[in-house]
């Protein structure tokens, strides 16, 4: 470090301020980057965020892969019509996951909300037999970190037909 | 406990945005820049209060953020790789009416800047007048006229 630069007594470092607009252009770089990453979706909601996840012909589940904490966000199930059967459809989501969400509403509303072995059941009536059923599910994550969900059709012959999914919270 | 940790982390996060953002002092905002700097309170206060109003959660993150700033103002003088780090060094960029213009360009300073300093501070007309302009850490441009540093050499004589 030169203390004394010509006749100023200044504590001039010319290596170091080479060092410092180095780090600084590369900083520059990386904020291009985070808001490249963001507008893609990899940071919240964006076009490479949109997850799906489906038993063909059965259930589907639209899910956000990358979300923010106490931020809102869709979780959409749409059943196929030939997995229901009248007068009702259940769909078993994981108590786990619903913890770590805030369920602010549900379209069309269940008729009523059962609990059964770690799974939180909802209980959508059938407005005619032999139609599908479309549910979205606005959620608010207030957990960090990673997020597992499982959401799963009960049928009345065999198991329940289950998709899962898994979620990234960022602070 | 919240609190702090939203305290700390929007502290540190503005600290290395503005210093990567490079020196601009008070004096050389535009109205622009005063208006960009009052938006990104905006933004840093919803990630400061989160969704919580009370008193005690605004009164942990203003004491938070000022014990952060008194406590690194304790530390670094101990500290001097530290202090150079956080608010970096200062930079000679006239030397006896030379503008050094890589070095002013890699600052994003030009010479306009620099006469612009020399007019208000001191009244000069040229840059042969400067004998030394310095980039300051603050981000202000300090000037030594040409002619009061002979002066005050002859005087010393």
């Amino acid at each position: 470090m030169d203390r004394v630069a010509g006749d100023l007594q200044i504590e001039q470092d010319m290596a170091f301020q080479r060092r410092d607009w180095r780090v600084q252009r590369i900083g520059w770089a990386v904020m291009v980057l985070v808001v490249a990453a963001s507008t893609a979706g990899l940071l919240g909601s964006g076009p490479l965020s949109r997850g799906r996840t489906e038993v063909p012909g059965v259930v589907s589940v639209d899910y956000q892969r990358f979300s923010r904490f106490q931020a809102p966000e869709e979780l959409r199930v749409q059943v196929a019509p030939a997995a229901t059967a009248a007068p009702e459809v259940r769909l078993a989501v994981d108590r786990r996951f619903l913890d770590g969400a805030e369920i602010r509403s549900i379209l069309p509303r269940p008729d009523r909300v059962e609990s059964a072995g770690g799974d939180v059941t909802f209980v959508f009536p059938l407005a005619r037999p032999g139609e599908g059923l479309d549910v979205v599910f606005n959620l608010r994550s207030e957990h960090l970190g990673l997020a597992r969900g499982r959401v799963g059709v009960v049928r009345a012959d065999g198991p329940p037909a289950t998709v899962e999914f898994r979620q990234v919270v960022y602070p | 406990m919240e609190s702090f940790l939203r305290a700390v982390a929007v502290y540190g996060t503005l600290m290395v945005l503005f210093r990567l953002t490079g020196k601009r002092s008070p004096g050389q905002l535009t109205t622009f820049d005063l208006i960009l700097l009052l938006i990104i309170s905006e933004a840093a206060q919803n990630g400061l209060v989160g969704e919580n109003y009370s008193l005690t959660h605004a009164v942990v993150l203003i004491t938070t953020l000022v014990v952060v700033d008194i406590g690194l103002s304790l530390i670094k003088p101990h500290f001097p790789r530290l202090e150079r780090l956080l608010e970096g060094v200062p930079l000679i960029i006239v030397a006896d009416g030379r503008p050094l213009r890589d070095r002013m360009k890699k600052a994003r300073v030009d010479e306009g800047d620099v006469l612009q300093a020399a007019r208000l501070r001191h009244g000069l007309e040229r840059m042969d007048q400067i004998k030394y302009a310095v980039l300051e850490k603050s981000g202000d441009i300090s000037i030594i006229p040409a002619a009061a540093a002979a002066a005050a050499r002859r005087a010393a004589a």
